[in-house]
């Protein structure tokens, strides 16, 4: 992906999450697939771009409060420890977001195939 | 690869990712097994990582209040407590509803659900049985009962009504961003506050404070030991007195008498005795403690003459279950020329119960009294009753049906609770018991306008007398004005039992309404005290009147009084107290039961067989300074030698056919101050340890047995005597969040104190000092105090817990008290908020 798409996506993936959720992840993964039409580098950058704007989140929130004492609370609970949920909160949309992905490419290709 | 594998290669990726994909969204969205919603828990903007914006207090910023008349002012200082500068007393109370609301949301509605029995509904099924058991109890059916009897235009039910709209406009203006943890780690979201809910925590503090089966364990405790020794043993007036209300004298007074020996059991009486487990479980609702309880309250004043600055000085700390987030909230209410309080307050609840205005500060102890009885009735069909006995005529039963649902509303658990005129009833062993409690018909009317008089008073004269209609839970209300009075009164509702049930600590025949209570006490009979000569008053649960001075049963069982005893011999020895020695004494480290206890161990020594165990616990006991300080290396083997004691001595309460455990269940235990009325009969047959049929011991026996097990219990955990055995490495606070998440709780903290000390500590470490308070009543009012736990219900906070290291030390913060809005600035300041007339 060019490196001006993968921005592109990345502020999509960052805005649908801030307007919308984390429901935005995949709708945007899937919109993202649809007009894009990748192969499986794409998935990853798809992925990659999901986790980076979420970590971009991340740094935002961290300008208005202490989110290490956030992780160091969820990776009590969890318990996956502060390193672990950070780890979660980033491998969570990327999961999210590849898999979408996939999923829309294959859709596609389904539908033009038929 | 051929064309065909690499579709099926693709295909198979394609299943994979959209099964992945699916579980994905499902676990992103729902709750599964323990683990929270992901999405809503890891959403950096509206996730759990939204609570690190949300940490701490901003600068300024205003919203709206529906209702409200004018705007309120309310200012955060340094430690996070609101000051609310508000035009009325209803505004005011709206404004603190909603910052109750913004700090600990997720603490009042579930300590609301306790009550109600839906907790359920918010945490699923594994707290189905916490809500049978509070349905039954009837808490929440007598609280409504009471609620609806409030005429809505009272200043009580306006003052509620308000509190509630300030809550409800917080929570319809929250974002998804604002809600607490708790609620993304259940997946749930909060319920409008109905105002009904401040009338269910009253009845749910009356419930901690209030609440007593006496009368059903006294029934086992009979059955083991017979009549006469139970009597002694659990009696109704406390053996060593020093008493609440001054009686003249200027020490406590021991009133020792000869504990009788325990008679054969009586099987069948026990058998019957046992089944009553089921109504004892029951009717308590809660799992409740066993055996003493070590910890209480503690206040006192002093009046002017015996101060240094010539100035009232009072102090106060309740001790209750602690938690995270703490019970309480500090608050500072101000309304021109009609309230200036502070103090702390109930979350859930708009007023001060525990505080100071500009005349006049008050506190509380729990007083213990016997606000409860047992009837056994006779009920038509034991399986199905529909009406019971009373006076020869069936009266219908009120049958009360409660339903427990899950958190899909779906149906957990259908329950039918019968009550008699007296109360709930449970079926327990084929007996039918009711239970009169006063909590149950407690209008919170009464509490609130009584507390509401006492915020508003001027004097002492004018708080007792505001607080005389307060109905329970009983407490001990101490006074002092800056007038230089000083007063206590032991308040609330106390039955008059009639001569044929006189005693409140029997299983009563439900049958004759002659057994019935036949009214109030008046308050003039109640334990009180104004200015007493001795120049202060002191209460610590002990039985609040010397019964020579007054014989009336007030309750029975009462606590050991080795805290009362400690804080007047400190009054006594200090006749220029300052607020720093008040502060001292909230903590100081010892307890006037080891003088009892460790003479009596030295003392047995003597001419005793050797046995190195007991001569090194001799040895380690002579070179203890008789405190709980944290770095005491001997305390500990005192704690240890008591608890053998109390286990070879009170063998005979052991359930006759229980397995024969390292420790058998006992049907009850004897506090430890009839330990020390034993310790007074060498050859009393108690001491004899049944185990050992070939023997009979005596006290000196028991004694040098147990303090020689106690060695070597402590040796064997924690090694030879040394630094293992400090105070501070073996006993602890342990503050545990509400849903017990050790990551949110607060545990392992060294504390000073032990069993009978002015700060106790026993057992689990989860009980103790919920809030301290000095107040000078000088010129102007001046106040400290702390709290074991912070402002903030956001555990990522810094005003979650930054209260507990002051605590832990036994120092007291500095309470800010500004008269107007502008005092409190620059450092002083940490948050503006103005709340405006408006929204939905």
């Amino acid at each position: 992906m060019r490196p001006t798409r993968f921005v592109i996506l990345t502020a999509m993936m960052a805005a649908g999450t801030l307007s919308a959720g984390w429901w935005a992840v995949p709708v945007v993964a899937t919109g993202w697939a649809l007009l894009a039409q990748g192969g499986r580098a794409h998935h990853l950058s798809v992925a990659t771009s999901a986790a980076l704007s979420w970590a971009l989140l991340l740094g935002v929130m961290a300008l208005r409060g202490p989110v290490e004492r956030v992780a160091e609370v969820l990776g009590g609970i969890i318990p996956v420890g502060s390193v672990g949920i950070v780890a979660m909160t980033l491998l969570f949309p990327a999961l999210l977001a590849g898999t979408a992905s996939v999923v829309a490419e294959a859709a596609l290709r389904a539908g033009q195939r038929s | 690869m051929t064309r065909r594998g690499s579709t099926t290669t693709a295909t198979l990726t394609t299943l994979v990712a959209g099964a992945l994909l699916l579980g994905l969204i499902w676990a992103g969205a729902r709750a599964t097994g323990p683990v929270p919603p992901l999405g809503r828990l890891l959403d950096p903007v509206h996730g759990a990582w939204a609570l690190a914006a949300r940490a701490e207090l901003p600068p300024s910023e205003s919203h709206p209040i529906p209702g409200l008349g004018t705007p309120v002012d309310v200012r955060f200082d340094d430690r996070g407590v609101p000051h609310i500068f508000a035009p009325n007393v209803l505004d005011a109370y709206r404004a603190l509803g909603w910052v109750h609301a913004r700090d600990r949301l997720f603490q009042m509605e579930l300590q609301a659900r306790a009550v109600a029995g839906t907790l359920a509904e918010l945490t699923g099924t594994r707290t189905k049985e916490l809500d049978r058991e509070a349905r039954a109890m009837g808490l929440a059916w007598g609280a409504d009962q009471t609620f609806a009897a409030l005429d809505p235009q009272s200043p009580a039910a306006r003052a509620i009504q308000a509190y509630a709209d300030g809550v409800n406009a917080y929570i319809a203006q929250m974002s998804p961003g604002d809600l607490p943890l708790e609620y993304r780690l259940l997946g749930a979201t909060p319920q409008p506050w109905k105002p009904v809910y401040t009338a269910y925590l009253n009845a749910r503090m009356g419930l901690t404070l209030a609440y007593s089966d006496g009368e059903l364990r006294r029934a086992q405790v009979e059955a083991v030991i017979g009549k006469p020794a139970a009597t002694a043993l659990f009696p109704a007036n406390a053996p060593l007195q020093e008493p609440i209300q001054p009686n003249g004298q200027h020490a406590a007074r021991a009133d020792w008498q000869r504990i009788p020996a325990p008679q054969p059991a009586n099987a069948e009486k026990l058998a019957q005795a046992l089944t009553l487990d089921r109504a004892i479980a029951q009717f308590a609702g809660l799992p409740r403690a066993a055996g003493e309880i070590a910890v209480g309250s503690n206040n006192w004043a002093v009046a002017p003459s015996r101060t240094a600055a010539g100035h009232a000085l009072l102090a106060g700390d309740p001790h209750l279950a602690l938690s995270l987030p703490s019970i309480w909230y500090e608050a500072h209410l101000v309304v021109p020329d009609s309230l200036d309080v502070y103090g702390v307050t109930f979350i859930g609840s708009p007023l001060v119960p525990i505080g100071f205005n500009r005349n006049v500060a008050w506190t509380e102890t729990n007083t213990g009294a016997d606000v409860a009885d047992y009837y056994e009735e006779t009920v038509d069909n034991p399986a199905h009753p529909t009406t019971y006995k009373l006076d020869g005529a069936w009266k219908p039963l009120l049958v009360r049906v409660e339903t427990v649902r899950g958190q899909q509303g779906e149906v957990l658990a259908t329950d039918t609770i019968y009550h008699t005129h007296r109360g709930p009833m449970v079926h327990s062993g084929g007996r039918w018991i009711s239970r009169r409690w006063t909590i149950l018909d407690t209008s919170i009317g009464n509490t609130l306008d009584a507390f509401r008089q006492a915020n508003q008073s001027t004097s002492v004269a004018t708080l007792m007398q505001g607080i005389e209609g307060y109905q329970g839970p009983a407490q001990n209300f101490l006074a002092a004005d800056r007038a230089g009075h000083i007063a206590l009164r032991s308040t609330a509702k106390y039955p008059v039992r009639p001569a044929t049930a006189a005693l409140g600590n029997e299983l009563v025949d439900g049958s004759r309404s002659a057994n019935d209570w036949q009214g109030w006490w008046n308050i003039a009979d109640y334990p009180q005290t104004v200015d007493p000569a001795q120049g202060y008053i002191a209460s610590a649960n002990q039985q609040p009147k010397d019964p020579k001075v007054d014989g009336r049963y007030f309750g029975w069982d009462w606590p050991a009084p080795w805290r009362a005893m400690r804080i007047n011999a400190l009054l006594r020895a200090d006749s220029a107290v300052t607020p720093d020695a008040m502060r001292r004494f909230q903590t100081d480290a010892r307890s006037e039961q080891t003088a009892l206890f460790v003479d009596a161990f030295l003392a047995s020594a003597a001419g005793s067989p050797a046995n190195p165990s007991f001569e090194q616990g001799i040895r380690e006991l002579r070179n203890w300074d008789r405190t709980f300080s944290k770095e005491n290396e001997h305390a500990v083997l005192f704690e240890a030698a008591l608890d053998e004691l109390a286990r070879r001595t009170w063998d005979e309460l052991a359930v006759p056919g229980a397995p024969n455990e390292d420790r058998p269940r006992r049907v009850a235990t004897p506090n430890s101050m009839l330990l020390a009325e034993l310790l007074q009969d060498p050859k009393n047959p108690w001491w004899d340890d049944r185990s050992t049929p070939n023997v009979v011991e005596d006290r000196d026996m028991i004694l040098r047995a147990a303090l020689a097990a106690a060695y070597e219990r402590v040796v064997k955990a924690l090694g030879k005597p040394g630094p293992a055995w400090r105070w501070d490495r073996n006993r602890f606070a342990n503050i545990h969040h509400l849903l017990r998440l050790p990551a949110l709780s607060r545990l392992r903290i060294p504390i000073q104190g032990g069993p009978g000390t002015l700060n106790p500590s026993a057992g689990d470490g989860t009980h103790g000092a919920s809030w301290r308070m000095v107040v000078e009543l000088g010129p102007e009012v001046r106040a400290w105090g702390t709290y074991p736990g912070g402002q903030s219900g956001n555990p990522v906070s810094r005003r979650y817990a930054d209260r507990l290291p002051q605590w832990a030390s036994g120092m007291l913060d500095t309470l800010r008290f500004p008269h107007t809005a502008s005092e409190l600035r620059g450092g002083t300041l940490s948050s503006t908020l103005t709340l405006t007339p408006g929204g939905r």
